[in-house]
Order: structure tokens, then sequence, then C-alpha cells
């Protein structure tokens, strides 16, 4: 038997080469499709990363209106506790008046503030709800601070809170558009 | 507290052991609700110690993301009806969360046939939005909320450090800071309650109904986070909120949900439910990801409900009939 000639060893190597070729390709294209898949799955809270980016003026704004709402969402929630303590019987009238007098002041002062900001047109309708949710914490607080004058008493304090709870769940939905993550799973 | 009782407009307790009754105990039927599952959340962000490393072929390591369950506990005693947490509403936060499974908590009762005007006591394990969110729903249920846990978050709001002082540090993210996880309207919710004489502010432990006991957890996972002590057929079971968001980081002593956790706190709070229950399998956790399977055996008597969330039967008293469909 005649061993194989040059062309024959030739052609086996190039098929063999090919194969590596071959080879290399589908392991590499299987690792490259683990890697995007492990990539989907590991999107942290899923939905967050499927939400379109926010334009540059969307961005600002959001950025600029949560310099309003840090210390108005504070806010809301003390007034919750100057509600709890003076039911409580932790604070009297006096204090009570007090507390709430100061949150009127930094729901008024964010209600000045944010006529300043000029949102894009995309979120002119969730601006207008953001300005008036202030205006009605502001409303709220003036609200409750009339439970500790003559006259006054739970009603306004039960009206107060629904007012504020209103707010509350505008702040939300609002923060859903322009902050997203606020409040993670915990 | 004094005036509030002296004037009878409130069904407010501020005392120790307050509602402790000398009735003998019976045991309690225990359901267990999926609220909603947190879809894709990194195994690190919620168990530390279980961090993913890519390639890993360590069970500890190997897990990139989990999907948690929102468990709440119902628990029937008597005639009181009884939630352990009280779930959320997600028409408020879904989008931000990443959210499946979610229906009001009112209608999930309403699957295994309960009311939610039904429902007499909620006992928070603690304020966060993800357990204190849909108090509204339940309008004649008393909140059973620690003195400590709402002291804790008012200390942090008045804290004179803005950064920790804040309720969240920057826009997107709740960087665990003192007063993170408690919107305003979740406080606004609990606040109600007062208002309305239907809260019972806890000091340390309680006994809420014959057998069924509130434990103090302090810094388990929040300032003034709480245990619920259950008596049943199969023994005592311990609702841990998020003090337990792990069963599997109570059986491996791992912690879990590190929030404004003190670690310490949360490995008694583990041992606690060692000490009451005579270990781990009747500890009930809040976002355990194998709930509902074969791997948490306290949950697999279990099937889908309402827009696919789980149910558990865990227990049920003499005479309780199966709800189970």
């Amino acid at each position: 038997m005649a061993g194989p000639t040059f062309k024959t060893i030739a052609l086996g190597a190039l098929v063999v080469a090919l194969s590596a070729v071959v080879a290399y390709a589908v392991v590499r294209e299987f690792r490259t499709t683990k890697q995007a898949d492990a990539q989907v799955v590991g999107a942290p809270m899923g939905e967050h990363a499927q939400r379109p980016a926010m334009s540059a003026a969307e961005e600002r704004y959001a950025s600029d209106l949560w310099q309003i709402h840090e210390p108005v969402r504070t806010a809301a929630i003390r007034m919750s506790f100057a509600g709890i303590s003076y039911k409580m019987g932790e604070i009297d009238k006096a204090e009570f008046k007090k507390r709430v007098s100061a949150l009127t002041e930094i729901y008024r002062d964010a209600g000045k503030k944010i006529h300043a900001v000029q949102p894009p047109p995309s979120f002119e309708p969730l601006h207008q709800e953001y300005a008036g949710a202030l205006q009605t914490y502001q409303d709220a607080s003036i609200e409750m601070a009339k439970a500790v004058k003559p006259g006054g008493g739970d009603d306004n304090l039960i009206k107060a809170q629904g007012m504020s709870e209103q707010a509350s769940t505008t702040l939300l939905k609002v923060g859903e558009t322009l902050w997203p993550g606020e409040y993670k799973p915990n | 507290m004094k005036k509030q009782l002296a004037l009878g407009v409130a069904a407010l307790g501020l005392v120790a052991g307050l509602g402790a009754t000398s009735a003998q105990a019976q045991n309690c039927s225990v359901w267990l609700i999926e609220n909603s599952t947190f879809m894709g959340v990194p195994y690190g962000a919620f168990m530390p110690d279980r961090a993913f490393v890519p390639g890993s072929t360590s069970p500890m390591n190997n897990i990139n993301t989990v999907d948690l369950p929102v468990n709440v506990g119902v628990i029937k005693c008597g005639k009181e009806l009884i939630l352990s947490d009280a779930g959320w509403n997600a028409e408020d936060y879904h989008k931000m969360t990443g959210t499946a499974h979610w229906s009001p908590l009112s209608k999930q009762m309403a699957q295994i046939g309960f009311k939610a005007e039904d429902v007499t006591k909620i006992v928070i394990g603690h304020g966060h939005w993800d357990h204190a969110g849909s108090l509204d729903e339940f309008p004649n249920a008393i909140l059973y909320v620690q003195k400590e846990e709402l002291r804790g978050i008012e200390w942090a709001l008045n804290y004179p450090n803005p950064k920790i002082s804040a309720v969240n540090t920057s826009p997107g993210g709740c960087a665990r800071t003192p007063a993170c996880g408690y919107p305003p309207k979740t406080v606004d919710q609990i606040y109600a309650k007062v208002l309305r004489g239907k809260a019972v502010i806890v000091d340390g432990e309680m006994e809420i109904a014959p057998g069924v006991k509130i434990h103090p957890a302090f810094r388990a996972h929040t300032a003034g986070s709480q245990l619920l002590e259950v008596p049943t057929a199969i023994g005592k079971v311990v609702f841990g909120s998020d003090a337990y968001s792990s069963w599997q980081g109570i059986r491996d002593w791992m912690i879990a949900n590190p929030q404004q956790t003190d670690t310490v706190q949360q490995f008694l709070a583990y041992e606690k439910c060692y000490k009451i229950t005579g270990g781990y399998q009747n500890c009930v956790c809040a976002h355990e990801p194998t709930s509902y399977t074969d791997a948490y055996p306290l949950t697999k008597n279990s099937w889908v409900g309402l827009n696919g969330a789980h149910v558990a039967e865990i227990t049920l008293a003499s005479g309780e009939k199966s709800r189970k469909p």
C-alpha cells in the first residue's frame, strides 16, 4: 500500500484546521449566549433595566426636583409623627402647634421653589401633579393645626390625615417615573 | 396615653403586657400568602454570604439572582383573625420594584374565604413599606407596632447629619440609611390607625390572644422589629417578618436582608425561634426564596392562587376545614 501523497496530507491538515475553527466558533458562540442570558437574568430588579432612558432635560428636571422632594418627604413623615406623638400624649398642644407650623413653612417654601423649576414638556403634567401635592400637604398641615385651636379636635386631624395620604400617594406616583428604585425591596 | 384612655377615645396600649389574657391557649390555624414577588434580586444583596461568584460550583455562591416572595401570615385562633405583616400596595410602587404576582391582600385573603373586615389584629414585624403598606385595607383591625420602631424612625428623621436623617440618600436608591424604607404613605397609614384608636403601641413583650405572643427583636432588622409566637397543632411557630427574611439563613446561621440590622441581634432573633419552637423548621420567614417548595417544608403544602401568587396551608386547628382548592 502506497503512503499518503503530499496532496492527501495537505487536504487532511486543511480539514483538521477548518474543524478546529468551527469548533472554536461554536464554543465561543455558546459562551457568549450564556453570558448574555446571565446578564438579562442578573439585571437588578428586572423592570428597571427595561426602562427607556430619560433625555438630558428630563434627567436635569428629575435632579432639580429631587432637591425639593427630599425635605418635603421628610416633612411629610414628621407630620405623621407630630400626630402620633400628640395622640399618644407625648407632646402638649403648644409643642404640637410648633412642630406643625414648622412643617407648613417647609411646604410653603417648597411650593415657591417648584415654580422656579422648569419641566420639559414631557414632564409638565407630572410637574403639575407634584405642585398640587405640595399644596395639599400645606393645606393638610394648616388643617392639622386647627385641632389645637378652640373648637378644634380629632375631626381636623382625621381630615388632615386623609389629605396628607392623598399627597403621599402622588409623591409615590411621581417618584415611580422620576426616581425609579426610590424604595427598594426591604 | 393616659389621656386617651381616660377619654375613652383610643384603643391605644403603651404598657408592656397590656392585653395579656389568662384564658387557656388554643391551637391556631395558619396560612401563608405570597402578597407579591420581587423578581431578580441579586443574591448577594439579600444575603452577603451568598454573593454570586461567576464560575463557582459552590452551592453557596453559584446563584446569581433570586426571586423573593413577600409573605404575609394569616392566623386564625378561635374568633381572632390575625395578620402577621400587611403586605403592600403595588399600585403605587409596582414599576419601581420589578414585582410580579401582586394582588391586593384583601383579595388574596378572599380566595381562602376570609373577609378583610373580619381581620381583628395586625402585627407588623416592622414598619417598612412592603410589610405595613396596606393597613387601610383592614379598617377594623387593631395594629400592633413596637414603640421602639416608631422611636427609631423619629430619631433618624431628627438626626442632625442630613446624610443620616435622609429618608433616602440619593435619587434612585435607598442606601440603607436609618429611615430608609419608610415612605410617607406608609407612616401615614400607621398614623391613621393611631388616630382612629386602632393601634396598640407595644413596649416589649405582649400576649395579644391566648398563647399568641409578641416578642421584641429590636435591631434584628429595624429598630423595633418584633416576632409573633403562635401555638399550633404542629407545635409553636414563630413569624419573624424581616428579622427572619431567609429561612436558609436561620438554618445555616447567615444574616439576611441587612437593612437597619444589627447582625448580632438578628442572630439572637434566630436563636429565639430555636428556643421557642425547638429548632428552625417552624420559623416563618418573610422573603425566603424557597417558600412554597419542598425545600422549605413548613410551606410546601401550597398552591398557586390569584395572579400566580402562592398560598400555603401550614397547619389547621382541630375542626378547621382545609381551604386548599
